[in-house]
Parts: structure tokens; C-alpha cells; sequence
């Protein structure tokens, strides 16, 4: 049998290694590539998309206490939020950022557990 | 000069102007963190600690996590898949994949920068790369020159990672007496924010990815968790990418069409 520590030990090591890997990789191709080439301007594409399907993931299919939050709400928070953003009444992000956590609160504190 | 500058909370004239020295550049970068993106990040990192906590995670591992991975996306599954038991193994591959956003994350980023800040050096300062700092570095970087890229990079990076450290320590310190709605808005706020910091993504090419992105996550991840963010970034990159040249070789025709002397 393992430790009790050392499960969570090899987790954090293996999960910040590969992280680096990831970062480290970026870095050693970045010094190969034209910043005003057709390829970065595809890799350009590449990363928003992933990045767009990165955080739809969160909203869509959160983990643990947001998932508690009925699915259309969290939606309708995220399409407000990207009108407000396209729209641009203001130029700031918080009143957005403001408005989406007061729903959430509201949410929680009345229909929350 | 879009609208988009302002986005962070600063009026338009602040952007105007170009820098005078590194310093500066560093500075204005510091600044910008401080601004809004700082704040929220530490919002998310207080949501991150209390959400460890209800799981009896110990306080070092999770303060561990965000100082060595400082990738929150990553930081979950990892807490999620040491909960679950899975093997240190699997769980780095799937941590690594997860994290595969940061290899072109630097692929763009990095080139823009100074030659003459391409050092070996770079291979610790992108462990401040997050979303946040690259999505705000994206849109900043083309309205500044070269040699000051790499100082507002960093003045914008480091007090992100700093400080979410101790906002993950104080989320597990204050989960039991935070009422559980607040955490659910501090958990709301983390995606939210991403969204919001890249939905205003310009040129075209890149606000379609966005949205195309957008579009197709959810069902690439029903078809596959752990390959997901690749294949929603090749498809949906790849479509964006050819549409919108597509798309702008069709209005240059039709405007040249237009330009034409009637007969």
C-alpha cells in the first residue's frame, strides 16, 4: 500500500508536469515561426477555438457546485454576458462580470441548498 | 483603434500612447492586472480553495497546485481524478492534454515578441501564461513595439500568479463560514470571465474560431472528454480559418466589382 501522501504527491508532480511539457513545447516552437505568416494566423484560429471549447466545457459541463445551477440559467448568463461584450455600452467588462455573479448569488441564496 | 482596448475597465486614452521605457511597459502591464483580471482570478482561486476544501483536500496541495500548474482548468481535473483514485499516470496525460491550449497559446504569443527576448529564460516566464494574460496580450501587443512585449507580458502575468496562491490558501481557509451561494457565484465567475475576456477576439478569423469554437465544444466533449480541446480547436480553427479568407476574397471582389466604370 502507498502512503497516505504519496498518491497526492505523484498527482501533483505528474499534473505540473505535464503542464510544463505543454508550456515548454510552446516556447521551443514559438522561436520557429513567422508572427506574420499564414501558419500562425491558422494556429491563431486553432488556439481561440480551443480555448472557446475550453471554457463552453466549464459552463456546459461543470464539475461539483455548478453543476447545481440549472443549465439554462448558466447559458443565459454566458449569452447575456457576450451580447453586453459585442453590444459594448460601456467600456468595461465589469458591469457584465457583475451582473452575471449577483444572478448566480440570487440564484444561490434562494433556490441554493 | 477598436473599441475592444477599453475592455479591462480603462478609458481609451490610456492605450493611446505608446511606451517610453521597458519599465513603463511593465508598469502599464501591472497596471492592466490590477484593473480587473487580477481580482477576478482571485475570486476563482478563493472558489478553487473552498471547492477543495467540502472535499477535505488538505490546504498545501491545493496552494501546490495553483503555485507549480497555475492552470485551473487542469487544477480541477486533477483534484477530481485524486478524489477518484486514478493513477499519477493517467492523470498527468490527461492534465497534459487538457493543458495542449498552452503549446499554441506561446506559438502565438511568443513570436511577437522581441528577438532579442528569445532566452532560455522564456521557459520560466511562460508558467505566468494563463488565458486571461494571453488573451489581454493578444489584442495589446500589435499597438506597442516589439521590446515592449515582453515587460507587459510580465507586468500583467506576475501579480496574476502571485496572487492567486494565497487566494487559493484563503478560499480553503474561509469555505466554512462563506456561505455556499457566494462560492457559487465565485465558481460562476471564472468561465464567465473567459468568455467575456476573448468573445471581443479581432480580426475576424480569430471572433469566428471563438464562436465556432464555442459551437462545437460541448459535442466534441460528449464524444470524446479527453481529446476534446484538440479536436474542437483543428475542426473549429481550421473552418474558421478558411472561411474567413473565403469570406474576405469575396468581399474584395465584390467591392472591386463595385469600383468597376459602368460600360
Amino acid at each position: 500500500m502507498m502512503a497516505d501522501w504519496q498518491q497526492p504527491a505523484l498527482i501533483l508532480m505528474a499534473g505540473a508536469l505535464g503542464t510544463f511539457l505543454c508550456r515548454g513545447l510552446g516556447v521551443f516552437f514559438a522561436g520557429r515561426i513567422d508572427p506574420n505568416g499564414e501558419f500562425f494566423q491558422w494556429v491563431s484560429c486553432v488556439t481561440y477555438a480551443m480555448i472557446a471549447g475550453l471554457t463552453v466545457r466549464l459552463i456546459v459541463f461543470p464539475q461539483g457546485l455548478l453543476e447545481t445551477m440549472p443549465l439554462g440559467l448558466r447559458l443565459a448568463i454566458s449569452l447575456a454576458g457576450m451580447v453586453y461584450v459585442w453590444m459594448r455600452p460601456f467600456n468595461s467588462l465589469l458591469p457584465a462580470l457583475f451582473a452575471g455573479m449577483m444572478v448566480t448569488l440570487a440564484y444561490g441564496a434562494i433556490w441554493g441548498g | 483603434m477598436t473599441r475592444w482596448e477599453g475592455v479591462l475597465g480603462y478609458p481609451l486614452e490610456l492605450f493611446m500612447q505608446s511606451f517610453q521605457s521597458k519599465s513603463q511597459a511593465f508598469r502599464r502591464g501591472f497596471q492592466e492586472a490590477m484593473g480587473a483580471p487580477v481580482w477576478v482570478l482571485f475570486a476563482s482561486m478563493v472558489g478553487f480553495g473552498a471547492i477543495g476544501k467540502t472535499h477535505d483536500v488538505s490546504l498545501v496541495w491545493m496552494g501546490l497546485t495553483t503555485l507549480l500548474v497555475f492552470a485551473l482548468p487542469g487544477q480541477i481535473i486533477m483534484m477530481e481524478m485524486m478524489l477518484a483514485g486514478v493513477s499519477w499516470v493517467t492523470t498527468g496525460l490527461v492534465v497534459a492534454l487538457s493543458s495542449s491550449r498552452f503549446i499554441t497559446m506561446a506559438v502565438t504569443l511568443f513570436p511577437q515578441l522581441d528577438r532579442k527576448d528569445h532566452t532560455p529564460r522564456l521557459y520560466a516566464t511562460v508558467h505566468i501564461m494563463a488565458m486571461t494574460a494571453w488573451a489581454v496580450c493578444m489584442n495589446r501587443f500589435r499597438d506597442m513595439a516589439p521590446e515592449h512585449r515582453l515587460p507587459f507580458f510580465v507586468g500583467f502575468g506576475l501579480p496574476c500568479w502571485l496572487l492567486s496562491v494565497p487566494a487559493t490558501l484563503l478560499g480553503h481557509v474561509a469555505a466554512g463560514w462563506v456561505p455556499q451561494a457566494f462560492t457559487l457565484a465565485l465558481v460562476m465567475l471564472n468561465p464567465l470571465f473567459f468568455l467575456l475576456s476573448f468573445a471581443g477576439a479581432r480580426p475576424l478569423p480569430n471572433r469566428a474560431a471563438v464562436i465556432l469554437g464555442l459551437l462545437l465544444g460541448p459535442w466534441f466533449f460528449l464524444w470524446d472528454a479527453d481529446t476534446s480541446l484538440l479536436t474542437t480547436g483543428l475542426v473549429g480553427g481550421t473552418l474558421a480559418y478558411f472561411g474567413a479568407k473565403a469570406w474576405s476574397a469575396r468581399s474584395a471582389r465584390l467591392a472591386a466589382d463595385a469600383q468597376e466604370p459602368k460600360p
